[in-house]
């Protein structure tokens, strides 16, 4: 089974407030808002999927093509691991 | 700064009395050092004693103390773990001292010490940081007062309109819940606001109580809306925009105050808890003193049609 080669750090906290999920860095105590899909992703994330887990399970829930599920998810990732959110093991 | 010696002599006899739910500023406040009877005293609220500390005290102050500015002042906290007992210090003024899920506040007098400057120390600065060490209350930096047996909270950065949006509300006849510091508990799917002393600085005079307030909530009552101010142009409406989600957690974030314990993941998570339950708006006010009449009556009635829905 391959492994999700990110991990999260266990300065990020996670808060939802009227249904809307917040990421919060307590190192740098900068938050972001995530939208659903996001948030579905953070979930996987956290329940360690491996990569095409999280792939399959957003098949199931959007009608889309593989292709730009892969890609959309890859951008997120980038983002998070960008913005401090996500550890990317070398 | 305290000196190396004894440990705090605490009045543990007086614990029985003392409970999570006392009511912040109605509580029976005993002092020693004061001859006027700044807040109500009631024999129906469990009892706070503030004693002048006899003796030395055995505590390592500046190990991990934190310092801040506050009119003028270094303002010093700092808690030794070990004892559990937190010290808070104004320079010159006066050193107060506590002991975790103990009633007692034992003061020390400074050099520059007057019954004054030790009271409005106490009760505007100290006490809302003793309760929030107490985990009693979670604060807020905000005016709030009673409209329809609930209250309505004003949050700004500073001299952005909330102290004399409060002082026009008192004006209308509307009780105060406090002028600057909101003391919140939880309440069901609601909070609960808990009046504070009943004084009044509207001209944000430094080192002074302010103004008696004659009309005072008596009780906690239900936080219905957070209204957040916004300055516009003297001649732009009244605009009022339900926050949601990010948008309360960012503005609760900038309101938050007095939660040095907590850390940032307590602090956060009470935030959410509160942003879970209390409803908050931006609304934006023409900076024109002559429209504060329309302000309120906006307020008011944003306010009643949250009732209605």
């Amino acid at each position: 089974m391959n492994k999700l080669p990110y991990h999260i750090p266990n300065t990020i906290l996670l808060q939802k407030i009227d249904g809307e999920s917040i990421l919060l860095d307590s190192n740098s105590n900068q938050f972001f808002a995530l939208n659903p899909i996001g948030e579905q992703i953070w979930e996987l994330l956290t329940q360690s999927e491996e990569p095409a887990a999280i792939l399959e399970t957003l098949q199931q829930l959007y009608d889309a093509p593989q292709e730009v599920l892969k890609n959309d998810i890859s951008t997120f990732l980038n983002v998070l691991v960008d913005r401090g959110l996500l550890i990317k093991e070398s | 700064m305290a000196k190396a010696g004894s440990r705090l002599q605490l009045q543990e006899n007086t614990l029985h009395r003392f409970n999570s739910y006392l009511y912040c500023y109605n509580i029976n406040l005993i002092r020693d050092f004061c001859k006027e009877d700044v807040l109500d005293s009631s024999n129906k609220y469990p009892e706070l004693f503030v004693k002048e500390l006899v003796g030395s005290l055995s505590f390592d102050f500046h190990t991990n103390a934190s310092y801040y500015n506050n009119q003028g002042r270094t303002v010093a906290i700092s808690v030794d773990a070990t004892q559990n007992v937190v010290a808070f210090v104004i320079q010159d003024i006066v050193a107060f001292y506590w002991k975790k899920n103990n009633p007692t506040i034992f003061y020390r007098r400074l050099p520059q010490a007057t019954t004054e400057l030790m009271n409005y120390w106490l009760v505007h600065i100290a006490l809302p940081v003793f309760f929030s060490y107490q985990r009693t209350y979670f604060f807020l930096h905000a005016g709030a007062v009673l409209a329809n047996e609930k209250t309505i909270a004003f949050m700004a950065p500073c001299n952005g309109g909330k102290s004399t949006l409060t002082d026009y509300f008192l004006q209308q006849g509307h009780a105060l819940v406090t002028d600057d510091k909101l003391g919140l508990l939880p309440y069901g799917n609601h909070m609960l606001a808990v009046p504070s002393h009943p004084y009044q600085r509207p001209y944000r005079a430094i080192e002074t109580l302010g103004k008696r307030c004659t009309n005072v909530a008596q009780k906690p009552s239900i936080l219905q809306t957070i209204f957040i101010l916004n300055p516009v142009a003297p001649d732009a409406s009244i605009c009022f925009t339900p926050l949601r989600g990010i948008d309360k957690f960012t503005q609760l974030r900038y309101g938050a105050e007095i939660n040095y314990e907590f850390g940032i993941t307590d602090e956060t998570q009470h935030l959410s808890y509160i942003g879970n339950r209390v409803r908050m708006a931006k609304v934006d006010i023409p900076w024109d003193i002559q429209r504060l009449p329309e302000v309120y009556d906006s307020i008011l009635k944003y306010t009643q049609s949250e009732t209605h829905e």
